[in-house]
This record gives C-alpha cells, sequence and structure tokens, in this order.
C-alpha cells in the first residue's frame, strides 16, 4: 500500500479558520466603536457561551477558530439593542443545534450561526422588530425597511455611515475589506461572492415591485446598490455563504449555489413580511446543498 | 494550489557516488543463478526469471564481488573481493535490427526505470502498430532531477536509445516529451493526449492508440545494451531534502542501501525525520537497510518541518482535491460511496497533499478500493 505524500501544502484548517478570524477584526471594531459598550458586551456574551457549549458537548476544555467564528458571526447579525442573555441563547442554538445535531463540525448541513440567528427570530421576534412597524407586521431593522426619505443616500455614506440592522452594518466598508482579505488569501471561491452579489443586483432591477415596497421603501425597487450594501448581502456574501462546511463541493457548484441564495433573498426581500432575506437565502440555499452535489458531480464526472 | 516543484538539484552534475561495500540486489520472482561464497565479476548474471512467453527477467552484479547470502527474494553481494576480475561483459552485442535490439534489451536485463518495472524487451514487441516513441521527462514528483541532468549531459546517448527503440517498434517519430508545469502531466495517459493530442481512454496504454512511452534513463540503459554491451546495474538518482548536507545527483550501483548514500551525503540523523525512497508524492517510506531498485528516482532525507502531519480533523467540504484531482474525481468523499471511482484513481496523492483537514486521503481511498475489489469479485 502506498503511504501517501510525505509533503503537504501547510495550509490547514486551523490557519483557514485564524485567517478568517483575523478578516472578521475590521468589522469587529466597528460595531463596538459604533454602539459602545452594549456591543462588546454581546461578543463576550457570545464567546463565552459557545466555548461552554462546546465543553458541554465535547466534554473537553477546547480551543478552536471555528467556534470562535461562530460566536463573533452570530452577534454580527443580531441587532445593536439586543438584551445580552440573547447572545447565551443564539450560542446554545449555534453549537447545540446547529452544530452537534448534525455531528458536529464537519457534519452540519446548515451554517450553526445563520441557523441560531433564524430561530431567535422566530423564537423572540420582538427584539428584530423596528418599533414604527410593528402594526404592519413588518419586522426587522434594517435600512432596507426603513423609510430614510425620498432621496437615496451617496455611496460614501452608504459604505461608511453606521446605518439600523445588525452590527454587521455599522460601517459596510469594513466587511468588504473582511471580504478582500479573505479572497486574497484564497480562503473563500470567488465566485460565491460575485454571483451572489450579481443575481441581487440583477433581480432588484428585473423583479416587479409588491406591496410592501410600493408602500413602504419605494426606492428599493430598481436599485441594486441598495441591496447589496444596505441590508446583510455583504456579509452573507463574503463570510456566510462561503462557510466551506455548508457550501457544495464543486466550484460549478459553488455558481448555483450562489445564485440560488440570491434568488431566495430577493423573493424574501420583496414579498415576504421579512425585510432581509439574506439569512434565510443562506438556510435554503444550504439545505439545496446535497442536491447540487449529486447533479454537479454527474456531471463534473463525465471527464472519461 | 500547485505542487511545489523544490527541483534544487537541477544543476549539480552527475557525481558517481563511493562505491558501497556490499549490496543487496531485489530478486523477486527470480531465480538465483549463485550459491553462498560465490565469486561474480561486475555484470555477472546473479538470477534469471523462469522464462514465460516472452517474459524474462535478469539481474546482474554492479561490481566485482562476493555473494554473502542468497534468499528467496535477495541477494546480498559483498564488494572488493580481490581477486575477481575488473570487468566482464556476459553478453556480445549482435546488431541493431529489431530482433537484436530486444534480444540485446532483454539479455541486459532492462526494466522500466520510472518506477513500474516493466521488462522494456516486451514494450518493444510491437504488437498494435506503434508510429510514436515518446520519452517522459517530466519527471513530475518534487525534488527528483535524475532525468534532468542525464539528459543535459547525455543528449546524444538518449537520441541514439530513442532510435534503437524506434527501430525496435518499428516507429516513424521519435519525440522527446517537453517539459510541463503540472504535477500530473508526467502520468502517461496524459502526457500523450497533451502533447500528442491522442486521448488515451481509461484502463489502456498508450500503446492502444500508437504511443510508446519510455523513460528517459530506459533509453539510455538500452543505447548501453546495445552499443557498450553493458547490463543495467546503475542508475542516477537525486538525493536531497533539509536533513541532507550535500544534495545532488549521483550516479548508484542498483541494489545500493539507502544507509551507504546518506552516509556518502552528509546526513543530519538528529534533523531528519523521514526517509524517503522515491518522490515526495508517491514514494515510500525507507529505512537505512532498503536497496536501491532500477525504478527508484531519488533518496530524500525529510526534516520534521518539510514532512506532511497526518491528522485526520474532519472533511470541511471545501472542495480542495476534488480541484486537485487530475481525474476530476472526488477523493475526499470517494471512500464513503465506493464506486467504479476508485479503480479510475491513480493515487498520485495531489489530493492529500492540498487537504487543509490534513486527512490520509490515499490511505482511505486504497483501503476502499480494495474493498470495492473484494465485493465484485464475490459477486
Amino acid at each position: 500500500m502506498k503511504p501517501g505524500p510525505f509533503i503537504h501544502s501547510g495550509f490547514t484548517t486551523q490557519r483557514l479558520m485564524f485567517i478568517t478570524t483575523l478578516a472578521m477584526i475590521p468589522m469587529v471594531a466597528a460595531s463596538i466603536w459604533e454602539n459602545g459598550f452594549d456591543a462588546m458586551i454581546l461578543y463576550v456574551v457570545s464567546i463565552l457561551s459557545v466555548f461552554c457549549m462546546e465543553f458541554i458537548c465535547q466534554r473537553r476544555v477546547i480551543f478552536e477558530y471555528s467556534a470562535l467564528i461562530t460566536a463573533v458571526l452570530l452577534v454580527l447579525m443580531l441587532p445593536a439593542n439586543a438584551p445580552w442573555w440573547i447572545s447565551v441563547v443564539g450560542a446554545i442554538l449555534a453549537v447545540g443545534i446547529g452544530k452537534y445535531f448534525f455531528g458536529g463540525f464537519g457534519q452540519n448541513i446548515f451554517n450553526p450561526a445563520v441557523l441560531s440567528r433564524v430561530l431567535l427570530m422566530a423564537l423572540f421576534p420582538a427584539i428584530f422588530i423596528m418599533p414604527e412597524w410593528t402594526v404592519d407586521g413588518v419586522s426587522g431593522a434594517t435600512l432596507l425597511s426603513k423609510e430614510i426619505g425620498a432621496s437615496m443616500p451617496s455611496l460614501s455614506s452608504l459604505l461608511l455611515s453606521s446605518s439600523p440592522g445588525s452590527l454587521a452594518q455599522a460601517m459596510p466598508i469594513t466587511v468588504l475589506l473582511g471580504g478582500v482579505i479573505l479572497l486574497v488569501y484564497k480562503l473563500i471561491d470567488w465566485r460565491v461572492p460575485l454571483f451572489y452579489l450579481a443575481t441581487i443586483s440583477l433581480l432588484s432591477i428585473l423583479l416587479p415591485g409588491s406591496e410592501k415596497i410600493l408602500g413602504h421603501v419605494p426606492y428599493l425597487l430598481g436599485n441594486p446598490l441598495l441591496h447589496i450594501i444596505a441590508g446583510g448581502s455583504l456579509l452573507t456574501s463574503f463570510f456566510l455563504l462561503t462557510d466551506p462546511v455548508s457550501s457544495p463541493f464543486s466550484s460549478n457548484g459553488r455558481v448555483v449555489y450562489a445564485i440560488i441564495a440570491g434568488v431566495f433573498t430577493m423573493i424574501i426581500r420583496y414579498y415576504t413580511p421579512y425585510p432581509d432575506g439574506a439569512a434565510f437565502g443562506v438556510l435554503l440555499a444550504n439545505a439545496m446543498v446535497p442536491t447540487i452535489d449529486k447533479y454537479m458531480l454527474k456531471l463534473e464526472a463525465s471527464v472519461f | 494550489m500547485k505542487i511545489p516543484k523544490l527541483k534544487n538539484q537541477l544543476h549539480s552534475p552527475i557525481q558517481r557516488i563511493r562505491l558501497p561495500d556490499s549490496i543487496q540486489l531485489q530478486i523477486n520472482g527470480c531465480i538465483p543463478l549463485v550459491i553462498t561464497g560465490d565469486v561474480v565479476a561486475a555484470g555477472s548474471l546473479i538470477a534469471k526469471s523462469a522464462t514465460v512467453g516472452n517474459i524474462e527477467r535478469s539481474i546482474h552484479s554492479p561490481f566485482n564481488g562476493r555473494v554473502t547470502s542468497v534468499s528467496h527474494s535477495t541477494v546480498d553481494i559483498e564488494g572488493d573481493w580481490p581477486n575477481a576480475q575488473t570487468s566482464a561483459a556476459h553478453y556480445e552485442a549482435t546488431g541493431i535490427e529489431a530482433d537484436k535490439i530486444r534480444e540485446s534489451c532483454r539479455m541486459a536485463g532492462i526494466v522500466g526505470m520510472g518506477g513500474a518495472m516493466t521488462p522494456t524487451h516486451l514494450k518493444l514487441i510491437p504488437h498494435r502498430p506503434i508510429d510514436t516513441v515518446l520519452v517522459n521527462i517530466c519527471e513530475s514528483e518534487p525534488f527528483l532531477t535524475c532525468d534532468h541532468r542525464v539528459l543535459e549531459e547525455y543528449p546524444h546517448e538518449i537520441e541514439c536509445g530513442l532510435k534503437l527503440a524506434m527501430t525496435a517498434v518499428g516507429a516513424e517519430n521519435g519525440l522527446v516529451a517537453p517539459k510541463i508545469n503540472n504535477y500530473t502531466s508526467g502520468y502517461e495517459r496524459f502526457l500523450v493526449e497533451e502533447t500528442l493530442g491522442r486521448k488515451v481512454p481509461v484502463n489502456r496504454r498508450p500503446t492502444d492508440v500508437g504511443v510508446l512511452v519510455l523513460n528517459l534513463q530506459t533509453v539510455r540503459a538500452l543505447y548501453h545494451a546495445v552499443f557498450e554491451q553493458r547490463p543495467l546495474t546503475e542508475r542516477v538518482i537525486t538525493v536531497d531534502g533539509d536533513a541532507i548536507k550535500r544534495p545532488g545527483n549521483y550516479l548508484v550501483p542498483i541494489g545500493t542501501k539507502v544507509g551507504h548514500i546518506l552516509e556518502c551525503c552528509g546526513w543530519d540523523e538528529n534533523i531528519s525525520k523521514q526517509i524517503i525512497i522515491g518522490g515526495p508524492m508517491m514514494g515510500d517510506s525507507a529505512d537505512k537497510n532498503t536497496p536501491i531498485t532500477a525504478g527508484t528516482g531519488g533518496v530524500l532525507a525529510l526534516t520534521s518541518e518539510q514532512t506532511a502531519k497526518v491528522k485526520d480533523n474532519p472533511c470541511i467540504r471545501c472542495g480542495l482535491c476534488m480541484d486537485a484531482c487530475p481525474l476530476g474525481l472526488w477523493p475526499g468523499q470517494m471512500d464513503r460511496n465506493p464506486s467504479a471511482d476508485l479503480l479510475a484513481c491513480i493515487t498520485c496523492g495531489a489530493c492529500q497533499f492540498v487537504c487543509p483537514a490534513q486527512r490520509p486521503i490515499v490511505k482511505n481511498i486504497q483501503k476502499a478500493k480494495n474493498a470495492y475489489l473484494q465485493k465484485s469479485d464475490s459477486l
């Protein structure tokens, strides 16, 4: 039996997760800068809770960057005014249900942080609801649902200034910076953000408006830039969709996957009461990964 | 992610290594023609296989010496035995017609020196019409530079050897395959496709599309056999790795033990973590007593920083193994869903090289392949 190669590229899971952690630092810093002590508390509580959950599930003390990433991503998707205990519940859901229900790291179908965020939204809708929209049943807290006046904000103000919504939206340019770091180190497939954002842009122009859009946020119609920058799309495209465990195996499969996520995101944004469909888009695309893999492998196996 | 070349010894001229005190010839499948205590001369026949059809192998002594032990798989020879003759050619060259070339090749015991070690005279029998002879100089394994040096220093011998091979199979074209930058392009099927544009179907050989692929050093051995009446008893290997103080390309007698080579090249035992015989991708682990065979391209002594660690972390489905696989297979998951894909795998190791989880993919695939073969046999 051949012993296999004796040399290795040196690119290991640990290294991948470590650089991803570094890439998230600008986002975290920006969100703390904007929201102060409240945001800091959320991060600390979330990280502590995730590692406690890991200890309970694995029965040993571990330090893994993947767990740290889940904890930070979870907080980045929370609204800034969320109470501290929400990150405890979020950590329990992410690690317990998102990861160990499926058999642990590497076996999870869904991105643990996204699954946890969606469950939180179902369990505690009040936290994710902007007060002024409750009467309409429009829950959520992003620029996509908030009336910001008749005029569309400028690109620089969109990129640099804080918009109400999740912590990741504190300064969208930091999300972009993190994404560029991931792309430069080739930690993520460039196809995923490209095709995801392209699908969103295209659909924002092509999709006909609904009562929801026309009634509250008419400027969203046919405005790709706002759809890319203002919602959770940037964080989703670089950090959530690209999670290797819950995305397809082959590069062609990842293109299909990104497009599917984009379509779901836009349908939810336009035609459902939920303000931002990015999280749902990720989950639905995650669920389709086994199917995508199956058909893509059949296609690609025609090498012979 | 590309497999690194690490061709550090591209410009080191071939040196003859100090003759070892003793050697061990691997004679698996051959019948020894000597007994313990026999005095043998350089080039004399040591073992020969029973002739079954055309298949025949013969193994010769690389130097003058005395046989110290004989077993069913090995013959040990001790060198510098004072009464031995200085050299002996045990057969006579007969000419350069196709038949005569094959005969010389058979007598000289030439085998494929790329690693497969198939008797070359068999490959020189044209069962199908062959129009092109391709000399494989890809040397895709990292570190190995011996073939490159041989071509650089003995181009005339390669040219003559190639012409002999062309005469033997009746081919019109001879080609020294250009170097291609890809690790897996050295694999015969890809080489033929890339250089000649002929697609070799799975489980077929290049001869099925009219191409004979020969290793560079095999071609040189053919030249020696026909024009110099020298049997195959030595080859050029690359010795490298960070635990070697004097790396380079060395001419070594076949049968030399790894320990002797390491000693001659300044092996630092303290920092040496892994000794490899062959290349770092598809080679084998070795110890000091492992002998060099005709198919060995190199001896490497890697430090612990250079050596891969196998960790078996969970697969993160990153898809890098699939991108690395030259056949477009799904190496990381193939062992879980056994299929005919397993048989297509050439165990090149590119998948395991890139795997971030450091999983033993090649081992898993080989296990699954064996299980799959047993299962399909029993059906």
